[in-house]
């Protein structure tokens, strides 16, 4: 098992150095002077722009600009912010658990609707019910967070009046956006979980187990379930991608503080050491958490399992 | 004398709805298993065996396309059109099933332990957890599982095939069934593993009293355990006859047939291997009168118009228009064609 985890750290290191290289260059090509960020439009003359371009390091090559971001990053420093002048890793610190907090809430959600309705819609297959699930799941799914997120706000907040529009902080202020992630990551688990479930159902071991007296209810639960959530949990790592990039637009549609409003705002600022540290965190969450999802897959399936241990 | 026998099958018919309508899978099949009886269902894959041990347990209905009538029934008790809340407490307790391949018929992700416990887990008895462990462990050490606290532990990649099928049967009796339906249990095996499995369930016929309907295609599997035979042709029970008539004369061609396809060393030489030319029909192919007839090297023109009614000839039951001049040793097969393949 801690084979697999140094294998992945190995694979996953050059990912994201491959990322930061990207985001560090990205932002430079992109019009846009940093200068002005930094003065705040303010009237100011030259000698004072070259000052703040020799205190920021910007007069480098542009190499050795990202060769320093990089020693840095690895320490844990990512800079001051052009647009507050306070470290970044102070502000990102603030508004991280909140994002957490919504990726967490996000991934229950589509944990909960994707496996459940895919259990129903396979129990209850080729009737209305699982006719409109898997309709249902394929909208959600083609639906941008843009789109189902103020259509949630309207049915939900407007006239249900059961959760508030937005802002941050407690529990019901984090269902609308959670469930606006859910509904696009959930759609293709929930046909996953149905479509591998009635692939188990065929399989000789169903058959065994109802020749030996075994409940049929138990055969769905602790076989069936337990079998066909091992794809599940792959595409599970695979959608991740989804939900964070969903967290950020989630953040930004329901007025939520976070990373993702900061991130958006670190863009148009120019605001380059508070992008670069964003995108960064959280491309090394998305490795962190692939690896779990990895080590998960292998506790599923006991035949992974083996082929890690020799 | 019905009620002398553990299990009944009367008029079993299987059918399967397809797009174009219905195809019988399995016709009018009757066949008695008395106490303690081993008898032999053999044929050809596809002549429909493995779908009438299925049909026994009742585990058909699960497949919205299959239809099951007729009558099966056990020490007594009618099992045909039983919900399947009450098929289950047959299933396991009265009425077992070991399969063709004992790791498939094992649940990948799950402990064998656990899956033999689930087998005993039924009636309602309520023991300590150390105690089932021990009586997993003692059936586990019946079956011939050396170190069974180990194998509990694992799972069924880990084991053998040989192993697998011994937790196979170890889960069979788990219930103490009074039947052991047991699909081509030794198929999948090694030579040598598959004479150890055989004479387990010989055994356990012996100490038990255990009663066993073994389906196979293997000939040699059927002459070492039968006490009767039943020979399966496209659906239709084509032979019924006590193992020791059978194997010396064989009444119906196909019956004779099997028993030529078995590869001697003494006799055959390569490419003389005698095996029945052609395949067993499909259902929605089935061929009028005999269904054999196409493959068969005696038949007469009748046999294509007529299907044949079975007869009964001293302790043997067929279904051929010539079973009288078989057995009175008046045809003989195969020899004088020419070698096959
Ligand atoms: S009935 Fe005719 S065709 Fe069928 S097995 Fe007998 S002889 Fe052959």
């Amino acid at each position: 098992m801690l084979g697999v985890v140094v294998r992945r750290v190995a694979i996953g290191v050059p990912v994201i150095i491959g990322v930061s290289a990207i985001i560090f260059f990205v932002l430079r090509v992109l019009p846009g002077n940093p200068v002005q960020v930094i003065t705040q439009g303010a009237p100011t003359t030259p000698g004072e722009r070259h000052d703040i371009i020799v205190e920021f390091g910007l007069n480098k090559p542009i190499f050795s600009q990202y060769l320093s971001f990089l020693g840095n990053a690895v320490r844990g420093r990512f800079g001051i912010s052009f647009a507050t002048r306070q470290p970044v890793m102070g502000e990102i610190g603030s508004q991280a658990m909140a994002t957490v907090e919504l990726a967490v809430a996000a991934m229950l959600m589509t944990v909960l609707l994707g496996v459940g309705l895919g259990v129903v819609s396979a129990l209850l297959r080729d009737t209305w019910v699982d006719a409109t699930i898997r309709a249902l799941s394929l909208l959600g799914s083609s639906m941008p967070i843009i789109w189902t997120g103020p259509l949630l706000i309207l049915i939900f907040s407007f006239t249900l009046r059961l959760f508030p529009a937005n802002g941050s902080g407690t529990l019901s202020e984090l269902v609308l956006p959670a469930l606006s992630i859910a509904l696009v990551t959930s759609g293709v688990i929930i046909r996953l979980v149905r479509s591998s479930m009635l692939e188990v159902l065929g399989l000789e071991f169903v058959t065994a187990l109802r020749a030996k007296g075994v409940p049929e209810a138990w055969i769905w639960l602790r076989h069936i379930l337990r079998n066909a959530l091992v794809p599940a949990v792959t595409l599970l790592g695979v959608q991740l991608g989804g939900l964070l990039s969903g967290a950020v637009i989630a953040e930004t549609v329901f007025g939520r503080q976070g990373l993702g409003s900061l991130l958006v705002n670190g863009i148009d600022e120019k605001d380059y050491p508070m992008v670069q540290a964003i995108v960064l965190i959280v491309a090394t969450a998305y490795v962190a958490i692939n690896i779990v999802v990895d080590v998960s897959y292998a506790y599923l399936d006991p035949r992974v399992r083996t082929q890690l241990a020799r | 004398m019905p009620d002398e026998q553990l299990l009944s099958v009367r008029d079993l018919r299987i059918s399967y709805r397809t797009g174009t309508g219905e195809a019988d899978l399995v016709r009018a099949a009757s066949f008695d298993v008395a106490p303690g009886e081993i008898v032999c269902l053999v044929g050809e894959s596809g002549s429909g065996k493995t779908l009438t041990g299925r049909a026994i347990l009742g585990l058909l209905h699960h497949n919205d396309r299959m239809r099951v009538s007729g009558s099966v029934v056990f020490g007594g008790r009618e099992l045909t059109g039983l919900p399947d809340r009450s098929l289950r407490t047959v299933r396991g307790s009265q009425i077992a099933m070991i399969f063709q391949d004992p790791v498939a018929a094992l649940d990948p992700v799950v402990r064998v332990g656990e899956q033999v416990a689930e087998a005993m887990a039924r009636r309602g008895r309520r023991r300590g957890r150390s105690r089932v462990s021990g009586e997993i462990a003692d059936l586990l050490r019946r079956v011939g599982i050396t170190d069974p606290e180990l194998r509990m532990r694992q799972f069924p990649h880990e084991i053998s095939g040989g192993m697998c099928q011994r937790i196979g049967i170890a889960i069979a009796l788990a219930g103490d069934p009074g039947l052991l339906v047991a699909d081509e249990p030794t198929t999948a095996l090694d030579v040598t593993i598959q004479a150890q499995v055989l004479d387990l369930i010989a055994e356990l016929r012996r100490e038990r009293g255990l009663s066993v309907l073994l389906i196979t295609h293997d000939m040699g599997v059927a002459a070492r355990m039968a006490d009767r035979i039943l020979v399966m042709y496209a659906g239709s029970i084509v032979e019924e006859a006590p193992a020791a008539d059978f194997f010396v004369h064989a009444a119906h061609p196909y019956g004779l047939g099997l028993i030529r396809a078995v590869p001697r060393i003494d006799i055959d030489r390569p490419g003389r291997l005698s095996a029945i030319p052609g395949a067993v029909p499909e259902a929605r192919n089935r061929p009028p009168g005999c269904a054999f007839h196409p493959r068969c090297p005696v038949r007469l023109d009748l046999c294509a118009e007529e299907e044949p009614a079975p007869l009964r000839l001293g302790g043997q039951l067929v279904a051929c228009h010539r079973a009288a001049d078989m057995l009175t040793g008046r045809l003989s097969l195969w020899d004088s064609e020419a070698p096959v393949g």
